[in-house]
């Protein structure tokens, strides 16, 4: 029996990058997934690719009925909803001093109501069902330390964080388990500036392991948090970033210290 | 005067951010035992605070010994009559890499940063509970919430320090007795004179602070003193990170951000 047999997932922002390797390899692995993203052409691609037991839905996370349609689409299609990771976002970045309030609320909204707004939709299914479940949403090691430039990024991310761990408090008695990753950097179309060579070489350099992470680093741990591997595992936080998020003293010049 | 009255013991009061601690509470009315293994040192600091006016005695001690860390206590009950708040200071560094570190050198930086800080905050802390007040500070480093690599046991024995500022907080706390944590950046002291008397060190150690500079003794030693005082009445269990924010620096030095095609240069200064 495979990992995920007869288990069936919803990815937000499934069309490329974290989300797309972590719903490949869900289905690799024995499950069938529902790819959520507004970008259709990129999605639909995706769930060709991935074969039968993938789907596209066009859907804005940042609207609660968009993600209602998202979770009766895949009960429809699938006959349930067990999993979600909520992967969507869209980036503003940007100068706090000249960030706009449009620029503040489309990351907000796509970010964190959208982590939101999912994780409510397929979590009231779930608990109506009285069916176990587990939810992963993607935080970032800028919601644990500042990333400066980044606009609202860093504040969705750590808010991100809060909500995974209150989401699971509340729903812990239910059976649905719901934590956050963190992941560093990682090269995605999101971060396609690691085309730039230059850009790579510095990224990997000020990681302790000496690369950057790769979509299938994420979704490695993606797919532990979902599996019943983890099933004590609610309320928490991963880092996968190789180290990165704990090396702020490899940046201080000279070790002279006699 | 934030601390008129009161009785405050520094180990490592000789020295750097303990003695800065010494001088500045015996300017807000402290009575000051300075306890160091370096009696010459600490006679230099017993100068300072007498010119502030205050009172000090010198205990010369080995923090990291119990029956020294007990005379500690019963001598500045014998001088002042009783002891309101210590700051654990004291500290010798032995850097290494950690496939090289010897268990003598580990022992030691485990001895005086943590063991001695038990043993200190013990002993003046039974006198404490015993009064029904007090305020105990631990220096702990942006070390002790970074990993400081090449510094040997640094890294442990701060973390460790966090930690028992939290437990102190949380078994003393009802009793009147507030367990906390000073966290530093950067600052020049004698232990640290050797990095900084390198300019190009001293240069680039600044600019790796969102601040733009290192920090001073002193404005460890204010943190020091408000903990020690009633307006931090309610702190307990707490860091605080004095350290022009570097500890959450990390992301300043992530080279490259082009996202939407527009590289954006990121320098904090
Ligand atoms: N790549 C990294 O370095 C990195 C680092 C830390 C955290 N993360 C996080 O991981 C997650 C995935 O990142 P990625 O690099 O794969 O990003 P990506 O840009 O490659 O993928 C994001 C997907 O979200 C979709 N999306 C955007 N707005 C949407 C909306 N309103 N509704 C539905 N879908 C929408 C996009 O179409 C896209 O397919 C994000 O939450 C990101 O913040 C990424
Ligand atoms: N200077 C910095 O950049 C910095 C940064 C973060 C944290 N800190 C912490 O601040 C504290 C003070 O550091 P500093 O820079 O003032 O150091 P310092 O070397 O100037 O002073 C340390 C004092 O401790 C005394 N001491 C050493 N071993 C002792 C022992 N066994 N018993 C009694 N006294 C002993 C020394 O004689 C000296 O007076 C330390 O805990 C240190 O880890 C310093």
């Amino acid at each position: 029996m495979a990992r995920f047999d007869s288990k069936i997932c919803i990815v937000t922002g499934g069309a490329r990058g974290i989300g797309e390797k972590t719903a490949e390899m869900f289905v690799e692995q024995g499950g069938k997934v529902v790819i959520g993203d507004n970008n259709e052409e990129l999605g639909s691609a995706v769930a060709d690719t991935i074969g039968a037991d993938a789907r596209f839905f066009k859907m804005d996370v940042a609207d609660p009925a968009s993600c209602q349609a998202a979770v009766d689409f895949t009960v429809s299609e699938f006959g349930g909803v067990d999993y979600v990771v909520n992967s969507a976002i869209a980036m503003a970045p940007g100068a706090l001093k000249d960030l706009s309030p449009e620029d503040w609320n489309k990351v907000i909204s796509i970010g964190l109501t959208g982590t939101f707004l999912m994780s409510q939709a397929a979590g009231r299914w779930m608990i109506d069902q009285g069916r176990k479940g587990s939810i992963v949403n993607l935080s970032s090691i800028g919601g644990i330390t500042p990333y400066g430039m980044s606009g609202a990024y860093s504040t969705v991310k750590a808010a991100v964080i809060m909500l995974s761990k209150h989401l699971g408090i509340e729903w812990a008695a239910k059976g649905i388990r719901v934590n956050a990753i963190m992941p560093g950097h990682t090269e995605t179309p999101l971060t396609s500036y690691l085309q730039d060579p230059e850009i790579k070489k510095g990224r990997s350099e000020v990681t302790p392991l000496q690369r950057v992470g790769q979509p299938v680093d994420i979704a490695n741990a993606i797919l532990f948090l979902l599996s019943d591997e983890a099933d004590y595992i609610t309320s928490t936080g991963l880092l996968i970033d190789g180290g990165l998020a704990a090396s702020v003293m490899n940046h201080l010049p000279g070790r002279k210290w006699d | 005067m934030m601390l008129k009255g009161k009785t405050i013991i520094v180990t490592g009061g000789a020295s750097g951010i303990g003695r800065a601690t010494c001088v500045l509470a015996a300017s807000e009315g402290a009575n000051v035992a300075i306890a160091d293994i370096n009696k010459e040192l600490a006679e230099e600091t017993q100068g300072l605070v007498e010119a502030e006016g205050a009172k000090a005695i010198i205990i010369e001690m080995d923090t990291s010994k119990a029956a020294d860390a007990k005379r500690m206590a019963d001598e500045t009950v014998k001088a002042f009559g009783t002891i309101d708040g210590i700051v654990c200071s004291a500290i010798k560094l032995k850097p290494s890499a950690l496939e090289d570190l010897s268990e003598e050198d580990w022992d030691m930086v485990i001895d005086i940063g943590l063991k001695g800080y038990f043993l200190c905050a013990q002993a003046a802390g039974r006198v404490m509970l015993e009064q029904g007040s007090g305020s105990i500070v631990f220096i702990s480093s942006i070390g002790g919430v970074q990993a400081y690599n090449g510094a040997g046991a640094y890294s442990v024995a701060k973390a460790g320090a966090i930690m028992l500022g939290n437990l102190v907080g949380v078994e003393w706390g009802n009793r009147g007795v507030r367990g906390n944590t000073v966290a530093p950046g950067q600052i020049p002291t004698p232990m640290t004179a050797a990095m900084f008397a390198d300019p190009e060190i001293a240069a680039g150690r600044a600019a790796v602070v969102p601040m733009g500079r290192v920090g001073e003794a002193n404005e460890i030693a204010e943190a020091c003193v408000w903990l020690l005082s009633d307006r931090a009445s309610y702190v307990n269990a707490a860091t605080i990170k004095v350290d022009g924010g570097q500890a959450e620096s990390k992301m300043m030095h992530t080279p490259g951000r082009n996202w939407g095609g527009k590289k954006i240069q990121y320098k904090a200064n």
